[in-house]
């Protein structure tokens, strides 16, 4: 450009040559690290033991013999399934597991409200004073249902005290009387009794699952599918109401110039 | 072959096919421009008119692996380029690159990858 007074100039910019210079370097380091690596190679394959050709030698008539006698005593194939019958497939199992020591059939009956009334003065396993305290939320449901309450040891003589009868939950007496209080009364004037002549009413040991909750898990085909438990319900059912008798009128929005609060 | 001798021979066939293209882009481009400066009285005047021929015979052009030049040692060149207070522009070195000058990088280019993909 210089050799002329004007013109035109083409310049171009070369960039992939001078890449390729650049990484060529680079590229004679792979070769030789290729290149051992190939010797690598080689030299293990020199190491290793011939691999056995495919092509198998014809058998001998003694392996011919070997052969059938292995193919008419193994089967051929494995078993299938008829095509008439349909293929089995594992039923679902369903899985209830109740706890060890409390009776399924808990849930089936229904707890008895506090506020129900008795249903007759004929029940030989009324509860005495010894057995009417109250049993705690946490008590298992069946010594709150009379029906599934365990038979309790009560003496004749203390169930036809006055006393007893006063403090107790059971009902008065009425016109059917049971056998088991023809025993001898106790004694009258208002005197109270020794009490080493004084029959005793005790309440029935806890049972062994008093502290365990009524209720387990529901399994089907090993999955846990849900858990129920009966004393929740009893208890809930159990409690005393919360909500009101009547109805509040502060409840709902009034209409205006509704009286309200009885003002 | 490894790829360092590879490396070597696209290099070497990249720099040829370059050189080739430049070559033949500045053989177009100086044929170009003296069909301009050869433009006779009464034609076109937006070019100038050969009158002697020197303008006409002074094109030449200097050709390297990446580079080329093409141009005049006229000074009627300069003149006829940019114009004088008493002569209007009649510009052709100008205007040619302009218009050639996309054309010219397109062709290298296509030349260059021809080359890199083996096709030259």
């Amino acid at each position: 450009m210089d050799d002329y007074l004007i013109g035109i100039r083409i310049a171009l910019d070369n960039g992939v040559s001078a890449g390729l210079a650049a990484i060529r370097a680079d590229l004679a380091v792979l070769d030789r690290a290729v290149s051992q690596s190939a010797e690598g190679l080689r030299a293990l394959g020199t190491l290793a033991p011939p691999a056995p050709s495919p092509s198998k030698p014809p058998p001998t008539a003694a392996a011919a013999g070997a052969t059938s006698d292995a193919a008419s005593t193994a089967p051929a194939k494995l078993p299938s399934p008829s095509p008439s019958e349909p293929p089995r497939r594992a039923a679902p199992i369903i899985r209830i597991d109740p706890p060890s020591s409390s009776p399924p059939q808990a849930i089936i009956a229904p707890p008895a409200l506090p506020s129900a009334p008795p249903q007759t003065s004929a029940v030989p396993d009324a509860p005495t004073v010894a057995a009417a305290a109250a049993p705690s939320a946490d008590a298992p449901v069946a010594a709150r249902i009379p029906s599934l309450a365990p038979p309790r040891a009560v003496s004749p003589a203390s169930a036809s005290r006055p006393g007893a009868a006063a403090t107790s939950n059971a009902p008065p007496s009425s016109s059917v009387t049971p056998s088991w209080l023809d025993a001898p009364a106790a004694p009258s004037g208002g005197a109270m009794p020794s009490p080493a002549s004084q029959p005793t009413a005790h309440a029935p040991p806890p049972s062994s699952h008093a502290a365990q909750p009524v209720g387990g898990d529901v399994y089907l085909d090993g999955e846990r599918l849900g858990h129920w438990l009966a004393n929740h319900l009893a208890r809930e059912a159990n409690r005393p109401s919360a909500g009101g008798t009547s109805f509040d009128p502060n409840l709902g929005i009034s209409w205006p110039g509704a009286a309200q609060g009885g003002q | 072959m490894n790829l360092a001798s590879l490396a070597n021979s696209l290099g070497t066939r990249l720099d040829e096919a370059i050189s080739i293209a430049l070559a033949a882009e500045a053989g177009a481009l100086t044929d170009a421009l003296r069909d301009i400066l050869g433009t006779a009285p009464g034609g076109p005047h937006s070019h100038p008119w050969q009158q002697t021929g020197t303008l006409h015979d002074s094109i030449a052009a200097d050709i390297s692996n990446t580079e080329a030049v093409i141009g005049s040692n006229d000074p009627v060149a300069v003149l006829q380029e940019h114009g004088t207070p008493k002569l209007s522009p009649r510009p052709s070195f100008g205007p040619l690159a302009a218009v050639a000058g996309p054309g010219i990088a397109h062709r290298i280019g296509e030349a260059a990858m021809a080359a890199l993909r083996g096709e030259h």
